[in-house]
């Protein structure tokens, strides 16, 4: 019953998105306001009706309907409540109709958003969107059907993949990298109506700022995550590994993030803007392939759940995707550039530039380190690896470089740069670089990578720091408020510049703590038996003994440790493995003790019941600074939220040169 | 099928109970073990390497790459054992011989390329601008930004 319940919802899906996107397109080619109406209620219809699906989904989940074909896949009874909701996207149909839902999201809020604007495409903008959602609701209705009735009803099921079910993060970790997977779907159906009518007015740029900001921040926060998750639940002392998934989640954001900077020079001056809508459209296709790379089992992943015959079917969206965009840009791109000059190598615009080839160029290598084994095998039947050695490689002086313009294109100024500009802009911030760098040697830490990202990192830093509270002391002195005040009111003035700096804090943060925990781990690794003690990096963990124990869904055994940490601190440690009754190998749990310092990371390799007491065999790593990942978090957010955060009124701060240039372009806009 | 797949990804999590492994050499050899695990797949995980890899036999492979260390074979030496037994896909990275050069050589082209493009971009319009002898606004004092939140300031 809830299976042709669902069902029906899904079909109802399809024909709102069939009849959206037919009349949307049609529409919007032919530039008819009236049928803006026809797609707004498709649009709603979507939304509803994917929300009735993934409602009933759960529903069933938590009914234990085991006639529904997806919840004889992942269902049990043994699992807890809180899994069982999650186990919604813990599989591959589930995953897709939760896209749905969270497409239907997006796809309501844009139509609501854009209601009462006038002279944009909005329904050719809507059309293209349905487009997409078409493909997703046909992938729903046929080849990832979750609802599909089992006969007979088995009495209970296997429960999601045991690596799933082992943490917390799992229920927010692919939420978030969804959101901001399906947000990219706004942008290009902005971009895909924009090209269309072949200009880029001030209010679709800022639509399609606002949108790509969101996804990204969603998009930020999942790969965040995501990598706390891996290194909380697999184990390895890691989080990163290169992974094709991982990849996959990190090639939109490279694109999103070139794309947030592009718009900036978008603003002041008609250049690149060809380039800029590319960039817009590579975000969405780059997350269909991502979801085709993740989905189709192709890769051998943490993430590829089964292998499912979906791959064809999102090949050929993506190549359809593809089609469009690149037809696009080639027919219709050249009304958009009435180029605008650039003014010298020095300055703001230029340094944006090259942020944008280096940001390609981390997409590009990427791209090509994660594909190259299957071109590699397909058409020389060579089977090669791609990993981390070499992305380590390629990406590290990358990394660098874009590190080092973090701190070289805030001190540029607009326009062009003068010969005071650098003691001006920039001795300090070196000066301080190169303390931190002297600090560094003196403390006695060695290895190039490391001291650059920290000597980088000390620069940009102080010009962040600068470039937030300068304005703020300016008022500070000039009108006498008080700091907090102040430091609000400049804020609130200037919102997308202070979000900006607050998020590139965050990255100073982000690479800071890549290279220490990289550059500085300390590994060991030894069997105890009871009361014997292993040491490293001034901590010490003394084995106490083993102990079992049994939640509903799983079996597990633990091995206590007494730690004690450099500073003193006492406390227990109880690393595990997990035995769930339908997977035949352990899941360990690592245990982790987290200080601002450093973290110390334990995994019980193996355990040995028999003798006095019983041994066991651990893995002790000690990542110095490695929390700062995930902790920088909350900077991000805020960052991010301070940026997007709609503005009741606004303030031009820019400089002489480029208000002329913006209203000229707004001229011929 | 699904239960193959299912098995390799639960294969990066040891087997319990079972042995430990080997025991370390002296710290400068040990470095070079870790050093060269990390560049050798293991062979049942997704892209692990054997240094990472808390899997049974990845770490069988890292107690044979501490005996070949031990009997004073050299890197290249164990990478080629290795290959010899595994073919190129047991190296995280592709030799550079042949068409795994692209994948090398790919990215620096478009950096260049790139920064050509961008150079000429700049000089044109360098050109252009001073071809059309616009005189360059004298900034009123260090810094545009700050010039503005002053005139702010005053209305």
């Amino acid at each position: 019953m809830r299976g042709t319940l669902g069902y029906a919802f899904v079909l109802g899906g399809l024909l709102c998105a069939i009849f959206g996107a037919v009349v949307g397109i049609e529409g919007g080619l032919r530039r008819r306001p009236a049928t803006r109406l026809w797609v707004e209620r498709a649009t709603t219809g979507f939304f509803l009706c994917m929300l009735g699906a993934n409602l009933t989904m759960v529903w069933a989940l938590v009914a234990h309907d085991f006639s529904v074909q997806y919840v004889s896949h992942v269902g049990s009874r043994s699992t807890p409540l809180v899994y069982t909701v999650v186990s919604l996207w813990s599989a591959l149909e589930g995953s897709i109709l939760f896209w749905g839902a969270i497409l239907g999201v997006y796809l309501f809020a844009f139509a609501r958003a854009q209601h009462d604007s006038r002279g944009r495409n909005v329904e050719m903008a809507l059309g293209a969107m349905l487009g997409a959602a078409t493909f997703f609701a046909f992938l729903i209705a046929g080849p990832a059907n979750p609802f599909g009735p089992v006969s007979p009803v088995p009495p209970d099921g296997p429960g999601p993949n045991a690596l799933l079910q082992n943490h917390i993060l799992m229920v927010i970790h692919p939420p978030m990298l969804y959101c901001g997977y399906v947000g990219m779907t706004v942008p290009f159906g902005i971009a895909v109506a924009a090209l269309l009518d072949g200009h880029l007015g001030e209010a679709w740029l800022n639509a399609l700022r606002r949108w790509t900001l969101l996804a990204w921040t969603f998009l930020t926060v999942g790969i965040i995550l995501g990598s706390w998750w891996a290194y909380a639940v697999l184990g390895w002392g890691g989080y990163w590994a290169w992974d094709p998934v991982e990849n996959a989640s990190f090639l939109p954001w490279l694109t999103a993030t070139a794309f947030l900077h592009a718009t900036m020079l978008q603003e002041r001056r008609r250049v690149l803007t060809l380039w800029t809508m590319s960039l817009a459209l590579a975000s969405f296709a780059l997350t269909v392939l991502g979801t085709f790379m993740t989905r189709s089992g192709i890769f051998n992943s943490v993430h590829s759940f089964t292998q499912s015959d979906i791959g064809p079917t999102f090949l050929v969206f993506l190549g359809v995707v593809v089609a469009v965009s690149i037809g696009l840009l080639a027919v219709r791109g050249p009304m958009l550039a009435p180029e605008d000059p650039l003014p010298g190598l020095a300055s703001r615009e230029t340094a944006i530039l090259v942020n944008n080839l280096l940001f390609a160029a981390l997409t590009f290598t990427i791209l090509l380190g994660t594909v190259f084994p299957l071109v590699r095998e397909a058409f020389f039947g060579v089977r090669v690896s791609v990993g981390a050695p070499y992305f380590n490689r390629m990406a590290i002086p990358l990394g660098i470089a874009v590190l080092f313009l973090m701190g070289v294109g805030p001190s540029l100024p607009w326009g062009r740069a003068d010969a005071g500009t650098f003691q001006r802009q920039f001795l300090v911030p070196l000066a301080v670089g190169l303390a931190v760098l002297g600090g560094c040697l003196l403390a006695g830490l060695r290895g190039g990578a490391a001291l650059t990202t920290f000597a980088l990192g000390g620069f940009v830093a102080t010009v962040t720091l600068r470039e937030l509270f300068l304005p703020t002391f300016v008022r500070m002195r000039e009108k006498g408020e008080k700091p907090w005040t102040s430091f609000a009111r400049s804020a609130a003035r200037a919102r997308r510049r202070t979000g900006g700096y607050l998020v590139h804090l965050a990255v100073v943060l982000v690479f800071v703590a890549i290279a220490a925990s990289q550059a500085y781990v300390q590994h060991t690794t030894g069997t105890l038996m009871p009361g014997q003690t292993l040491s490293l990096g001034g901590y010490t963990v003394r084995f106490t003994g083993l102990e079992e124990g049994a939640d509903p869904h799983r079996r597990w055994v633990a091995a206590r440790l007494d730690v004690t940490t450099p500073r003193g601190g006492h406390g227990t440690l109880a690393p595990r493995m997990n035995f769930y009754e339908r997977s035949t190998d352990p899941v360990g749990s690592p245990a982790v003790a987290s200080s601002a310092f450093d973290d110390l990371y334990l995994t019980l390799l193996a355990f040995n019941e028999n003798g006095q007491g019983g041994s066991a065999s651990f893995n002790m790593w000690t990542f110095p600074l490695v929390g700062w990942i995930w902790w920088s978090i909350p900077l991000f957010v805020l960052g991010a939220l301070v940026a997007a955060w709609p503005k009741r009124r606004s303030v031009p701060v820019v400089s002489e040169g480029s208000t002329a240039a913006a209203d000229a372009a707004r001229g011929t806009a | 099928m699904s239960v193959l797949v299912l098995a390799l990804l639960l294969s990066a999590t040891p087997h319990a109970p079972q042995q430990a492994g080997s025991a370390l050499l002296d710290p400068t050899r040990e470095a070079r073990v870790q050093a060269l695990g990390k560049m050798l797949r293991c062979p049942m995980c997704q892209g692990l390497s054997i240094a990472d890899s808390g899997s049974s036999a990845a770490r069988a492979q890292m107690d044979r790459v501490r005996e070949l260390v031990a009997e004073g074979k050299t890197d290249d030496e164990i990478r080629a054992y290795f290959v010899a037994r595994y073919g190129e896909w047991a190296l995280l990275e592709p030799p550079a011989h042949g068409v795994n050069w692209l994948v090398f050589l790919l990215p620096v082209a478009l950096v260049l390329v790139g920064a050509l493009v961008i150079g000429r971009l700049v000089r044109h319009s360098s050109v252009a601008q001073a071809a059309g002898a616009q005189p360059a606004p004298s900034p009123a004092s260090a810094d545009p930004y700050l010039d503005a939140v002053r005139a702010e300031l005053k209305k």
